[in-house]
């Protein structure tokens, strides 16, 4: 479980959070979604310690984060960002056992967790002693969620994790990534800007504007009863670009 | 295996050091020269000297740049004795322009464990000179004779335009002055007087060239010039503890050496190209032959060559097993980092030489503060590489270590040096081929390495000489260079290469 309670962060002037109160319940898939800019990857480093707010609690798992706790806290989750934010001086395997070997994992250990999350997400022994720089942008992708599973935290966070990638990938990965949810069971927050995305994967969603959280329910709940008139709009814009272009 | 190579080199260097700069070891003698022929030629003529006597072997520290470093290298008994001029020793280093005999002086050495010998006979004091067809024309003898001929074109070194023991204070003394008066440098001054361009110049009076261009010295008829007598500086406890060397060395040079004599002398090496030893050999009346057996030009720059290397590869150990971690605190205590870096930029500004030289009062001279002044100059590019790589390193990448639980230690030795690694690799090849070049200089504080043969070459206007020390330098820094590119292929991460 995730609890955010009024969460506020300024960055000088910008205010970039401003009393944002998001709760993801254990077991469940949140979206967070928005346009780039409307605060949705600074939740993430706010749950993840990596950002102080200026005002508000985050909460996982009953822990508050906190400069004490975040060391502890972020044991329990797994961090997949756009295009997999692997480490170039480290094969793919390199990358996903590193947090094993962290851990002091014994090497036949992880070779067998290795081997089972390449089955999962479809990545063989042979492209897993690539390095980085040897793979395509969805094989980078695999392998920074495998890097995140690695340890099998409770919970997932995900920034753009498909923004990277082109159209067919993107689409492949994505039912991918929703049978993978459905199977693991974990607690999951995902950030994105694509509407299909969060309809797809979402269970719920939080729709973002300038730091604010403007709408939070099913997809459903967003279409049919729009707290304001910016929910009609984004939800129509994308869909509609999208449409003009099939006209074409 | 490489471990036990490194620990047998260190062993090695470290034996190496000691060897070279161990001070006041028994049955040696250590002859000092500074970087001018005049001075080599004295000194080695002394180390024959000293061979011959048979008492103490002898060791030669020639070409130890200017005054300042050759009096604290006998000072500090890194040297036992060298060439020293009696004006030099009363305005310069005893500081006392009353100080006008060799008793005197002699007895204000005393306190400081030093003494004199009676002066070689020359006096090197600035003089100034005209070619003897112009001196006899106009019926110039002596200086004062020059108020008759204002005509006359002058050129002088800047040095003697500027020194209150040259120009200015002569013209006061002398109460006149001449309307043409040029500066110019000293070895091309010879050149515009020899074709009359230039009908007069300021001259060293035992100068090699005064001979051969057939110049006249002017008799300084008003006793201005101050008197530069040579005489041997040396220690007293080195006088007492080999005192037939010290006698059969005053025998052999007080009185024997007058201005004719010493300028044949230094004529010998820079106009004739004779070596240092044949001509110390000739002045002693031995045979080339029978002067002690000199290695030829090859071995010579073979034993340098491991000289050099023993400087460059343990000062650079030296600057990256503290640069590295230098650069590392840099990049994590950002605000001590900015004040460690511009400290360590600023040790960078000092010139080299003069880094050096300020090694002495602390070191003394030879190995031992070249390393150290080598080591401080090799740190810059290494913490700063080491500071650039780590800052450039992606935040982002940096946050994914943390969440996956990498702790302080763990990022830096699995993510954050790797990642650095290309850049840290950069300037520890910066800093290994600056330091061969660098190096050469250490032959200035009897450093040894190269430089030796380039200090020895500038000082007798030799250029074959300077060569044969700066062209394996150059090789050297290029060898340095392709070694470093075969290391990169093994500190670099495979996945970092393009």
């Amino acid at each position: 479980m995730i609890e955010l309670r009024e969460i506020t962060k300024r960055f000088g002037e910008r205010v970039a959070l401003d009393g944002v109160s998001i709760v993801v319940r254990p077991g469940t898939v949140q979206v967070l979604l928005g346009s780039s800019g409307s605060g949705k990857s600074t939740v993430l480093r706010v749950i993840l310690g990596l950002v102080r707010p200026d005002a508000g609690e985050v909460l996982v798992g009953g822990t508050a984060v906190t400069e004490a706790t975040r060391g502890a806290v972020v044991q329990g989750i797994g961090y997949v960002v756009q295009d997999g934010g692997l480490f170039p001086h480290l094969t793919a395997l390199g990358n996903v056992a590193l947090p094993a070997h962290v851990h002091g994992w014994p090497p036949a250990r992880v070779r067998e967790r290795a081997a089972e999350l390449g089955a999962m997400v479809g990545l063989d022994a042979g492209t897993l002693a690539l390095y980085p720089r040897e793979l395509s942008g969805g094989q980078r992708q695999r392998v920074g969620l495998m890097r995140a599973l690695m340890l099998d935290p409770p919970i997932l966070l995900l920034d753009e994790p498909l923004g990277a990638l082109d159209p067919i990938v993107r689409a492949e990965l994505q039912t991918q990534l929703g049978s993978l949810f459905a199977t693991l069971g974990k607690t999951v927050l995902l950030v994105t800007h694509d509407i299909r995305e969060a309809a797809l994967l979402g269970e719920r969603i939080a729709l973002m504007k300038a730091g604010r959280v403007i709408q939070q329910g099913t997809f459903a709940d967003l279409r049919e009863r729009p707290a304001t008139p910016f929910v009609t709009q984004f939800l129509t814009a994308q869909t509609m670009a999208a449409d003009s272009r099939k006209d074409r | 295996m490489v471990r036990h190579l490194l620990a047998a080199g260190v062993s090695l260097a470290l034996a190496h050091a000691l060897g070279t700069s161990a001070v006041g070891a028994d049955g040696v003698i250590r002859v000092g020269s500074k970087s001018f022929t005049e001075s080599y030629i004295l000194a080695e003529i002394a180390a024959q000297v000293v061979e011959r006597t048979g008492e103490a072997r002898v060791e030669r520290q020639l070409g130890l740049g200017g005054t300042g470093l050759t009096y604290r290298a006998v000072t500090a008994g890194a040297i036992d004795l060298y060439p020293e001029y009696t004006g030099t020793l009363a305005y310069i280093i005893l500081k006392d322009p009353a100080l006008r005999t060799v008793e005197a002086i002699r007895a204000r050495l005393g306190p400081s464990g030093l003494t004199i010998s009676d002066p070689l006979g020359f006096n090197n004091t600035y003089a100034l000179a005209l070619r003897a067809e112009t001196a006899d024309r106009l019926g110039l003898r002596r200086i004062s004779d020059l108020a008759r001929h204002p005509q006359i074109a002058a050129a002088f070194s800047s040095g003697f335009l500027e020194r209150e023991d040259g120009w200015p204070g002569l013209t006061r003394h002398y109460g006149f002055s001449l309307p043409s008066v040029r500066v110019m440098e000293h070895a091309l001054t010879y050149r515009a007087i020899a074709s009359g361009e230039v009908d007069m110049m300021d001259v060293f009076s035992t100068d090699g060239q005064l001979e051969r261009l057939r110049l006249r010295v002017l008799e300084d008829d008003r006793r201005f010039f101050p008197d530069y007598s040579a005489v041997l500086l040396a220690r007293t406890d080195m006088a007492l503890r080999y005192p037939r060397t010290w006698a059969r060395l005053r025998e052999a040079l007080e009185g024997r050496l007058d201005e004719k004599r010493m300028s044949a002398l230094n004529a010998m090496a820079d106009l004739d190209g004779k070596s240092v030893p044949e001509i110390a050999a000739a002045f002693l009346g031995t045979a080339a032959s029978s002067a002690p057996v000199r290695k030829g030009m090859g071995s010579e720059v073979l034993a340098l060559t491991l000289d050099h290397l023993f400087l460059v590869v343990l000062s650079l150990a030296a600057a990256i097993v503290l640069g590295i971690p230098m650069g590392i605190a840099a990049a994590r205590f950002r605000r001590t980092g900015q004040v460690e870096l511009g400290a360590i930029g600023m040790l960078q500004t000092v010139p080299a030489l003069a880094l050096l030289v300020f090694m002495i009062p602390v070191f003394g001279i030879g190995k031992g503060p070249a390393l150290v002044a080598l080591s401080l100059y090799a740190l810059l590019p290494i913490v700063r590489s080491t500071y650039a790589g780590l800052m450039s390193i992606e935040s982002h990448l940096l946050e994914i270590a943390f969440v996956l639980g990498l702790g302080r230690t763990a990022r830096l030795v699995r993510i954050e040096l790797p990642l650095a690694s290309i850049g840290i690799m950069a300037g520890i090849k910066t800093a290994a081929v600056m330091t061969v070049g660098t190096a050469t200089l250490a032959a200035f504080i009897g450093g040894g390495g190269y430089g030796t043969l380039i200090v020895r070459g500038l000082a007798m206007d030799d250029t074959a000489t300077i060569l044969a020390g700066a062209a394996p330098a150059a090789a050297m820094a290029l060898v340095f260079h392709a070694a470093f590119e075969l290391l990169d292929r093994l500190a670099v991460p495979k996945g970092l290469k393009r």
